[in-house]
């Protein structure tokens, strides 16, 4: 009997837990708070100024002669300008414009959580947004 | 009471299908309550887990021989400890503990991601729950550790004797570590298949995970080869039995991927080779299991003859592998390479030779572990491959791979300069051939041990070199003093230099195996106080006088012990005993090696058999002949020694702070004006 | 205490199960072998040396039909340590390391070839690492032919940087070296 009452609450409990969501309409956050693009021009930032890092350490390291050091540095230096440029550009809120912070952009609701964007409902207060 | 365990592992059940169904479909929809239901899943089944291994143990500790299982693995007699450990030491309940383990890693990735990644996380958890299933089912439907028996037997058969060993207890759950660890880049690359995002983010998200995968399977491998070595009692540590071949093909392919993801984080190439090699990871570390379990190949290992295990194993592999490649098919458009392979005397062409080496060992272990099988189905006959055969394909392989462990480091990303790489192998390269010729003088004449030592010492000096040119270099572009440097140049490089530490330990275990081609041996039948002597290759001679043999009842056992004195050219200098113990539960006798450990060899003592032991447990024969087999064993500590090595780099790759502490988001991207706090703890997150 | 489960402890296995049919064979099989020898002259033996030497060769191309998994070299059970000097008797007789091999082999099965026969479904198992290997660094050949041709070139740079620029990306590299980790 206890058992049989024991496994009942185990049960309950359980899927009590993982149901809930579906019952009181609880959101996971489906979407980085930051954009993919901002995430993968940030992560093309860190390559490149990482590659560069490494390029002078192999130079010293005489694994490079003068030439080819000189070549790849002219290269990743631009590419590693390029990218920090993108990050920034994507990276700022300013630079995006109102009209595209609409659509990809974080939702603010009024009790001040920060919501990924499109997102159904405030991860804060769960208040439905849209 | 027990029996909650059992309700435990059906509700998990049913819990991992409605969170893997829920987190596919919620991905797919956009649903994100769906998802939250699907994460609430995978901490479900995690409780649910403990709760049913705790109900195991419990049975264990008190002594519940209903349960077949327990009965099976368990007596009144067995120490507490065994008791504990008996979760994992049958196939019901080691599958279990898969689970367990299993949950428990899905449970903190998601829980890492919670703010994370969150475009992964729905496939993540559902990918994660189906494995988490398919366990679940096979334990409820095929061998369930809460089985009860008709009657319940006043003890139970005890455990098996060869398992009563600190080694054994540890040696299996850290090989399921890194199993179940292999789960989550495997689940990270899945959901990077189904949500298109194939770019590196599942990566690098996933590179802790990988190299502690990597960190468990490694030293799984290990602790098992140590088990063999003071266990098994013959002298050996790796002798290509199936179930060790089985870990090691995860392991090798593991590595594999490892170096190739860097060509990925580092160059955007290989994509779908990545994934490719994760994929057959995570395959590979399921057909272990399923072969550790099933005992569908013979070995010492065979633990479990059971077929309708087997056929669930199998259909589920099956099912992976057609899942897996329709979903690579599905993106095959996706894996566009970002650069190009600007030179084959590069860094990334190295990476490709060292893929090239570890895929074809993995084809080779696993034909050579299949070939019973795979000749009977064709030939109708059972042709078998042993030890020697393994030696001989991995061994060059081995070699190869020892002189590319050198090259590699020493050439740059992108393009390397062939001129210098040149100037740089010749210190290595001197360095090497210099230990060669002394070691040719020493009279080492044996070609596999004399490779190992040369290409080990160049891969060895190169490693050095590295380590110090990067310090200089460092201490130039930073200003820093020597030693500073060196910290500052291993703080912010872990991967990096703990990698090169691995490779060092690596060099090590290889140089330790090479001792065996000096292995001596002798078996001789002593009566007490007569003597026998055995040669070192080091040059000197032990002499082993047998002293006296004495027997022991012990809780669930009588041991029987030959006490032997150990000389060194003369000097005493130990004691060994070699024991043999009979098992009352069991009706086994097993050996307890004596191994003296110096630092540059082993002196193991094995009884290899004794003249009227009934006698001697009686007491009325003192003196019984018996019969010794000794061993020399050069460089065997070193093995352990490289495998620690390995262990401290790898966990040097791990530790945290290696990558970004900084959100990769930048603050001001989501500082918009007027920021009030919950948002600051978003960023952080 | 002592039991008649205790004689076991003589019989020197290192706890394994002991196949009986195996055991017998071996009983046959060295009473075979030293009757041969008490019927072939003394003239046949070899030297001693070369004997052992054979004997070992061929040992070491054997799995234990006793202990599951081991070589016979190893396998530390009396059948094994019978089938052994069976060996070394034949050795001594100035058989052929390979003519010992077989011998073992015809008596007890294929199954315990250790070291696979270099042809028939034998070669198979050796084929595989070469051809593992060839088509491998075959596929891996193209694949860098591939490697070497696809994928957005990267040109140089068209325009010589502006030494703010430099300054920013300086900037830039001292910062991420200090405030970040490049793992």
């Amino acid at each position: 009997m206890t058992l049989l009452l024991l496994s009942l609450l185990l049960a309950l409990l359980a899927a009590g837990y993982v149901v809930r969501p579906l019952v009181d309409r609880r959101d996971a956050l489906l979407v980085d708070v930051a954009p993919g693009a901002v995430l993968d021009a940030e992560a093309r930032r860190r390559v490149a100024l990482a590659s560069l890092k490494e390029l002078e350490y192999d130079y010293l390291g005489g694994k490079l002669d003068d030439t080819d050091y000189r070549a790849q540095k002219e290269r990743l230096s631009v590419e590693a300008l390029a990218a920090m440029r993108a990050a920034e550009a994507v990276g700022d809120p300013a630079a995006v414009g109102d009209a595209g912070r609409e659509a990809a952009g974080p939702d603010r609701h009024a009790c001040g959580f920060l919501n990924p964007p499109l997102s159904r409902f405030c991860a804060g207060c769960g208040a439905r947004l849209r | 009471m027990t029996q909650i365990g059992e309700v435990a592992l059906w509700v998990a059940f049913i819990l991992a299908l409605w969170g893997m169904a829920l987190g596919f479909a919620g991905g797919r929809r956009g649903r994100g309550d769906w998802v939250l239901s699907a994460e609430r899943a995978v901490y479900a089944v995690f409780g649910l887990l403990v709760v049913s291994s705790a109900a195991i143990i419990a049975a264990f500790v008190g002594n519940q021989y209903g349960y077949r299982y327990v009965a099976g693995y368990s007596n009144r007699e067995l120490s507490l400890f065994y008791k504990i450990t008996g979760l994992w030491a049958g196939q019901t309940g080691s599958l279990v503990f898969w689970g367990l383990l299993l949950a428990l890693f899905a449970s903190i990735a998601v829980f890492q991601n919670r703010r994370r990644n969150r475009e992964f996380m729905p496939y993540v958890s559902g990918t994660l729950l189906l494995v988490l299933a398919f366990f679940l089912g096979v334990v409820l439907f095929a061998s369930n550790p809460f089985q009860l028996m008709d009657f319940t037997p006043a003890d139970g058969r005890g455990l098996n004797p060869q398992l009563q060993n600190y080694w054994m207890t540890i040696h299996p759950p850290t090989l399921y570590l890194g199993f179940t660890a292999f789960t989550i880049p495997f689940a990270f690359a899945v959901s990077a298949l189904l949500s298109g995002r194939l770019d590196t983010r599942w990566i690098t998200t996933t590179r802790r995970w990988t190299l502690l995968a990597w960190f468990f399977l490694t030293n799984g491998i290990i602790f098992g080869m140590m088990w063999a070595y003071v266990e098994l009692g013959w002298g050996g540590y790796w002798f290509w039995d199936p179930v060790e071949n089985a870990s090691l093909l995860p392991w090798l392919t593991g590595t594999a991927f490892l170096h190739s993801v860097m060509i990925q984080e580092k160059r955007g190439m290989l994509k779908m080779w990545n994934v490719l090699l994760i994929l057959s990871t995570f395959l590979l570390s399921i057909f272990a299991t399923f072969l550790t379990r099933s005992g569908l190949i013979e070995s010492v290992h065979s633990f479990a003859q059971n077929l309708t295990i087997s056929w669930i194993f199998l259909g589920f592999l099956g099912f992976l592998i057609v899942a897996s490649a329709a979903l690579v098919w599905w993106r095959r458009d996706a894996f566009a390479p970002e650069n190009r392979l600007e030179s084959v005397v590069s860094r990334e062409a190295a990476f490709l030779l060292n893929n090239l080496v570890f895929v074809a060992a993995m084809f080779t272990v696993m034909w050579g572990t299949m070939f019973p099988l795979i000749s009977e189905g064709f030939t109708g006959q059972k042709i078998s491959v042993g030890p020697p055969f393994f030696n001989r394909v991995n061994i060059p392989l081995g070699l190869f791979l020892l002189g590319l462990l050198g090259v590699g480091p020493v050439i740059a990303w992108r393009k390397a300069t062939g001129r210098n790489l040149v100037r740089n192998f010749r210190a290595p390269a001197g360095v090497a051939l210099a230990v060669g010729a002394v070691l040719w003088m020493t009279g080492v004449r044996n070609t596999y041990a004399l490779l190992t030592f040369v290409l080990g010492s160049f891969t060895m000096t190169t490693i050095v070199v590295e380590f110090w040119k990067g310090t200089r270099a460092r201490a130039r572009i930073e200003g820093e003093g020597a030693f500073a440097a060196f910290i500052h140049l291993m703080e912010r490089n872990r991967r990096r230099y703990g990698g090169y530490v691995v490779h060092a330990g690596f060099v090590i275990i290889f140089m330790g195996f090479a001792g065996s081609a000096y292995d001596v041996e002798r078996q001789v039948s002593l009566r007490p106080g007569e003597s026998m002597e055995i040669a070192s290759p080091f040059g000197h001679t032990y002499r082993l006088t047998y002293q006296a043999m004495s027997a022991y009842p012990a809780t669930n056992m009588t041991k029987v012990i030959a006490s032997v004195d150990v000389a060194k050219d003369g000097r005493r200098i130990d004691v060994l005993t070699a024991e043999k113990r009979a098992y009352k539960q069991r009706d086994e006798v097993a050996s307890e090696v004596g191994i003296r450990r110096a630092w540059n060899e082993d002196l193991y003592l094995i009884l290899a058999g004794i003249d009227d032991v009934n006698g001697v447990i009686r007491g009325t024969n003192p003196r019984p002949l018996a019969t010794f087999r000794v061993l020399v064993q050069p460089l065997v500590p070193w093995i352990w020694v490289g495998g620690m090595i390995m262990a401290i780099g790898t966990l040097v790759a791990l530790w945290p702070g290696a990558e970004p502490t900084r959100p990769v988001t930048r603050q001001r991207v989501v500082r918009a004006p007027k920021v009030a706090e919950p948002e600051a703890e978003l960023v952080e997150a | 205490m002592a039991g008649p489960r205790l004689e076991r402890l003589n019989s020197p296995l290192g706890g394994r199960k002991v196949r009986l049919r195996g055991l017998r064979g071996a009983g046959f099989f060295a009473l075979g072998l030293m009757l041969v020898v008490a019927a072939v002259p003394a003239a046949a033996q070899v030297s001693e040396d070369e004997a052992r030497k054979t004997a070992d060769a061929a040992i070491s191309r054997i799995r234990s039909p006793y202990c599951p998994g081991l070589m016979l070299e190893v396998c530390p059970s009396a059948q094994a340590e019978a089938l052994r000097d069976s060996i070394r008797l034949a050795a001594a007789q100035g058989q052929s390391a390979k003519g010992i091999v077989e011998d073992v082999i015809a008596r007890h099965g294929e199954e315990w070839r250790a070291v696979p026969r270099r042809s028939g479904a034998g070669l198979l198992a050796w084929l595989i690492l070469p051809l593992a290997l060839v088509v491998g660094g075959l596929v891996l050949w193209g694949r860098i032919k591939v490697m070497r041709t696809q994928g957005p070139a990267r040109a140089a740079a068209d325009a010589p940087m502006s030494d703010e620029e430099r300054a920013r990306l300086e900037a830039a590299l001292r910062e991420f070296e200090h405030a970040e980790d490049a793992a």
